[in-house]
């Protein structure tokens, strides 16, 4: 193994770094299990605590959520037949019929192996494509990053939900409140209203809090049914038998790859890779008909696909700052709040922090399988929190984590407001992750695209002569239209 | 779901077009990217995409019969009345936290939003306010060092 990669490995197995990457893990697999609450929920959630520590120690926690939440959502999808998260939508076909036969915790027990399996595949892809993905990054000018960005910004069709159009509204209403301070080119202020707090713009964190979280909580005040029926069993048998293993492993590798495939590309996600996975291994398995009744091939397929993502989806926002997926878009917003700024250049500056990355997504996923089998008994629980605890709880955190950015009331008005734009636009079908989007790239964008016009001295026509940037043209021609091809119809509805 | 989109397709219209206006008030300072031009491409297509939006929602809506699609403000109001007093408290919860500080405010805060998601016990909903006011105050005071504004008499 390279050195670099066990100094990665020193630095995460310290006391406490270890400690709260587990206590992540732990948090992210809680969050997923809860339907209603996600990854980007669970990052948003957790920004306040990782402001002002350590940045690698703060990426990983984060990447601790990130893989905890995705197996989380098994759980719920296994124990009550919804799903935490989008991701767990194909476990809970043979993973509810399973538990309804009494066999929860085996149900349990297969899903946590696969899904830790999957995270380690996806893991031993990411360090290897990572670094070669960034030496390519490490030739791009302010030209190639402009394309870049025009690309990143296409992605919005990819994360738009049922409507494209309004995903593009969503994303170019990002760009507009991204365009509110000062301009870092010119110095002018623009759409400021003469308000001195807006002169520095919106900060990140109040509008993430707003739009994933506060938003969230408001739309479960409408739920009628608050309390999820867990399945009220004994868990028993939680490991898989030994003879069953050769034929889950031959499910879990090649949807592991298939996770890592998906989550490479940006716009796709979790729940693509989990149902792709799970139809492959139903059309290579020896009983296919048995596929819906409770199959364990059907929880390990899904399950190491959507963990498979994790690693996929990091390789385009570490190395060029562009988000796989709604978590990761989250993600890449709160790498920026910490100092973060992902690409190519973290890969050649702070290679310390990549490594400790690589390593502390290994370890975390393989504490996800640790804790996921020893606390098996307590994810039942889980489930019967009230949410008139839950929910009040995130509401007060989420305030004290707007106030402590700037220690100002100011930031938790701006999450207030932005809950309530995130709630308008969640009962309308307008998605919210298009919105982040819009407010990353946008700026970066514009700072690109003017300096490329400045070095080339005003001519426009700089922005196609670089053959990288017309690739991502091409790329971003290509997302918009596989995106419109995905959803047959779309335009004319 | 077409009243809505009519609404919200205006609604991004006005707002590109207020984008755009607003751009007449920056001054053409830097020589090869004016500070207009990024703004006024996204008013472009922000005012694109929304009437699109418009265009589809629009005659769906009179093929409806827009005479049938008015608002029951009744409804309206009885429906969204819990999350406008919820979003009232949390107006008023942090005004009052520069006041009576961030203990107080926070202990009735999440007592009452405990209520508000169904808790019927008002003791219960109280030790959980008081708990959880408690925790945050002492997790971000002591342990972040964040200045959470205090109770101040004087």
């Amino acid at each position: 193994m390279d050195a670099s990669i066990l100094d990665g490995f020193a630095t995460v197995l310290q006391p406490l770094h270890f400690l709260l990457l587990v206590i992540s893990v732990f948090a992210g697999i809680v969050i997923g299990a809860l339907p209603g609450l996600s990854g980007s929920t669970g990052i948003v959630l957790l920004l306040p605590f990782v402001i002002g520590m350590d940045s690698s120690m703060a990426l990983n926690m984060m990447c601790g959520v990130f893989c905890g939440s995705m197996y989380g959502g098994s759980v719920s999808a296994i124990l009550i037949c919804t799903p935490g998260t989008p991701s767990a939508a194909a476990t809970l076909l043979d993973g509810y019929p399973m538990a309804q036969r009494g066999e929860a915790g085996r149900a349990l027990g297969i899903s946590t192996i696969a899904s830790s399996a999957g995270g380690l595949i996806s893991c031993l892809c990411l360090i290897f494509l990572a670094p070669q993905l960034a030496r390519v990054g490490l030739l791009f000018g302010p030209v190639e990053y402009f394309a870049l960005m025009v690309f990143g910004l296409t992605i919005i069709a990819s994360v738009a939900g049922k409507s494209m159009v309004k995903g593009a509204i969503a994303g170019a209403f990002g760009l507009g409140i991204s365009l509110i301070g000062i301009d870092p080119l010119s110095g002018n202020s623009r759409y400021t209203a003469d308000i001195p707090s807006l002169m520095v713009g919106f900060n990140l964190l109040p509008i993430l809090i707003g739009l994933f979280a506060i938003s969230q909580v408001f739309v479960q005040l409408e739920a009628e049914n608050l309390s999820a029926k867990p399945v009220l069993q004994h868990l028993s048998r939680l490991l898989p038998k030994l003879k069953e293993l050769p034929g889950l492993i031959k499910v879990i590798v090649p949807s592991s790859l298939i996770g890592v495939a998906i989550g490479v590309i940006p716009g796709t996600g979790g729940a693509i890779a989990s149902f792709l996975a799970y139809n492959e291994a139903k059309r290579f398995a020896r009983h296919p008909e048995r596929f819906g009744q409770g199959e364990p091939e059907g929880i390990a397929a899904p399950e190491a696909a959507n963990n498979g993502t994790t690693g996929g989806a990091l390789v385009p926002m570490l190395t060029l700052g562009i988000p796989g997926d709604v978590v990761t878009a989250v993600m890449l917003g709160a790498l920026l709040l910490i100092g973060v700024r992902p690409g190519p250049l973290l890969f050649k500056e702070s290679p310390e922090v990549i490594n400790a990355v690589f390593a502390g997504m290994m370890v975390a996923n393989f504490m996800m399988g640790v804790i996921g089998l020893s606390c098996l008994r307590v994810w039942p629980l889980v489930l019967k929190v009230p949410n008139s605890i839950l929910y009040p709880s995130i509401l007060a955190l989420c305030f004290v984590g707007a106030y402590s950015l700037g220690n100002s009331a100011w930031h938790m008005l701006v999450a207030l407001i932005f809950g309530v734009i995130g709630y308008v636009m969640r009962k309308n079908e307008f998605p919210a992750a298009p919105v982040i989007l819009g407010v990353i790239l946008g700026p970066l964008a514009e700072e690109n695209l003017g300096r490329a016009l400045i070095s080339a001295h005003g001519e426009w026509s700089t922005l196609i002569h670089s053959p990288i940037a017309i690739t991502f043209y091409v790329l971003a021609v290509i997302s918009v239209a596989y995106s419109v091809w995905r959803r047959p119809g779309e335009l004319n509805k | 779901m077409h009243f809505r989109d009519t609404i919200a397709g205006a609604a991004m219209v006005v707002l590109s077009l207020v984008l755009f206006i607003g751009t007449w008030d920056f001054s053409d300072v830097s020589g090869y990217m004016s500070p207009r031009i990024f703004p006024r491409l996204v008013a472009v297509v922000l005012f694109g995409f929304s009437a699109v939006l418009l265009v589809r929602a629009v005659p769906a809506l009179v093929r409806q019969g827009a005479a049938r699609v008015g608002i029951d403000w009744r409804a309206l109001v009885v429906r969204y009345r819990m999350l406008a007093v919820l979003v009232a408290i949390s107006f008023a919860y942090i005004y009052a936290m520069e006041t009576v500080g961030y203990v107080i405010a926070t202990i009735l805060y999440i007592a009452v939003t405990v209520v508000m998601y169904g808790e019927k016990r008002r003791p219960v909903a109280a030790a959980i306010g008081i708990v959880g006011g408690v925790a945050l105050y002492g997790l971000f005071r002591l342990v972040f060092d964040v200045p959470l504004p205090r109770f101040d008499l004087f």
